[in-house]
């Protein structure tokens, strides 16, 4: 047991997308899940009012907003190739009712390091459905609480996990992260589209000056306002996805055309990390394949 | 698939996921303790040995054991990113964002476990190195000496340095381990 595990983890997760892919192979060697963001804390909500709600209840759709802004380049390590956000079929109802979740991938460049040379990645956006797009929901500091939705192109502020494709096209993608805010905006809290910040003290010994004094001014995200999204790709080879939390049980038959894409919305859990199974379509099953050090064991998605 | 805590720590560079994993575990708490010891502050010693942990898993196979031991080549990183860290006033995360790590969640049992890692058994540990090693580890470590200067200082040829820099971290490591 370290003293940091959470650290170890991290480092296990980048060590293994790394050793993903051989060397000698032409695909991108690794994944990444990153954010567009000048500091390490969530953007999301602080209450959990929807001023159009009014709205949603006549039509059942929100009216459309602004388009969430785009982040600047260079905060981000890929460049989108493309314009065009692809959703997945899978949905996933949030606990306070509104637009549905999804999850949506786009094709882009990284800004290649780690190996000479660019790169072409695709990335994962999870993000509220209406009409066939994704976006955010004006809610909890966002957008001042319009109501609306904001749809979300390839290149909005926002975080994201993005890998190289298999050769014949197939796309795994599972990493796990903190809860998001429930509006679905997941940049930098305090911008132009507003936001909260984490639920931490500011005058806690783990803040640096220079966070405390940014971030001062934004709201704190409350705890309701946020979800556990787990949400992923586990291949065209995969079956079934399960996911346990404390209180929950959900599973989910995937679809291969989908490239086997997951998703589940849950209010953030205290204590326990929700499980995650995979079973492939050969009936075996990947077990826990979020934890710290998953044991691939018998089951094959790639 | 290698095991965790296994093979020497230039195997460990070498091999998968779970050997990086070991690699970090064993010198999770030196170099924790050496930022610790440098800052202060235990939060920038964990957002300073994450970058530094980050750039070793990045430059891993570009280690090469002829030209030292990975436990001076990991604490060369550590120097360095301090360094530029003191310079430009903030800690660097560029290699993090590039592998796509999270910030790391800090609580107060974390922050717990680090400030244990105060100067007291390192420096203890320290003590018990045989004097040559112990000048070897202080001045590769602690002054961030180069070898060529060691050499100097020393009087012996680099390559005893590094050999005496090798050995002391090693036995360094096993005394700490010991103490846990």
């Amino acid at each position: 047991m370290s003293r940091l595990p959470d650290l170890e983890r991290a480092l296990f997760d980048a060590a293994a997308r790394l050793d993903a892919v051989p060397a000698s192979d032409p695909r991108p060697r690794h994944a990444r899940r990153w954010r567009r963001r000048g500091v390490p804390l969530l953007a999301g909500l602080a209450s959990l009012l929807i001023a159009g709600g009014a709205v949603a209840g006549v039509t059942g759709l929100l009216d459309n907003g602004d388009p969430v802004p785009s982040a600047p380049s260079e905060q981000s390590p890929v460049v989108p190739t493309t314009q065009r956000l692809v959703l997945a079929s899978v949905r996933a109802a949030d606990p306070d009712g509104g637009p549905p979740w999804g999850i949506g991938t786009y094709d882009a460049t990284a800004r290649g390091v780690i190996t000479a040379g660019k790169e072409s990645v695709t990335c994962v956006v999870v993000g509220r459905v209406q009409n066939g797009r994704l976006g955010v929901v004006g809610r909890d500091d966002v957008f001042d609480d319009d109501g609306r939705f904001h749809p979300l192109s390839p290149t909005a502020e926002g975080s994201g996990m993005c890998t190289g494709r298999a050769a014949d096209g197939a796309f795994v993608a599972m990493s796990s992260g903190p809860p998001i805010p429930a509006s679905g905006f997941t940049g930098a809290p305090g911008g132009a589209v507003g936001g909260c910040r984490e639920r931490v003290n500011l005058d806690g010994p783990t803040v640096s000056p220079q966070t405390r004094r940014k971030l001062r001014h934004v709201p704190q995200c409350s705890r309701r306002g946020l979800r556990d999204v787990v949400a992923g790709f586990a291949g065209p080879l995969a079956r079934t996805a399960t996911l346990t939390a404390p209180g929950y049980r959900k599973s989910l038959e995937l679809r291969s055309a989908d490239n086997g894409a997951y998703l589940f919305v849950l209010r953030p859990t205290t204590g326990t990390r929700p499980r995650l199974d995979i079973i492939d379509r050969q009936g075996r099953t990947c077990r826990d394949v979020l934890r710290p050090m998953p044991d691939p064991g018998p089951c094959k998605l790639r | 698939m290698a095991t965790p805590g296994k093979g020497d720590d230039a195997s460990l560079l070498a091999g998968d996921a779970y050997s990086f994993a070991a690699f970090y575990r064993r010198h999770e708490d030196a170099v924790l303790g050496y930022f610790l010891r440098r800052t202060g502050s235990a939060d920038l010693a964990v957002d300073l040995t994450a970058e530094t942990f980050a750039r070793a898993l990045e430059g891993r196979h570009r280690f090469r054991a002829e030209l030292g031991d990975p436990g001076a080549w990991l604490f060369g990183i550590a120097a360095n990113l301090l360094a530029t860290s003191s310079k430009r006033g903030r800690v660097d995360d560029s290699v993090r964002v590039r592998l796509g790590m999270q910030p790391l969640p800090l609580d107060d049992d974390a922050l717990a476990r680090i400030n244990a890692l105060g100067d007291e058994p390192a420096s203890g540990a320290l003590d018990e190195l045989p004097d040559e090693q112990r000048a070897a580890v202080v001045g590769r470590v602690v002054d961030e000496l180069t070898y060529a200067e060691l050499a100097q200082r020393m009087r012996c040829s680099q390559s005893v340095v590094r050999q005496r820099v090798s050995r002391g971290l090693r036995t360094l490591r096993t005394l700490l381990e010991d103490q846990r």
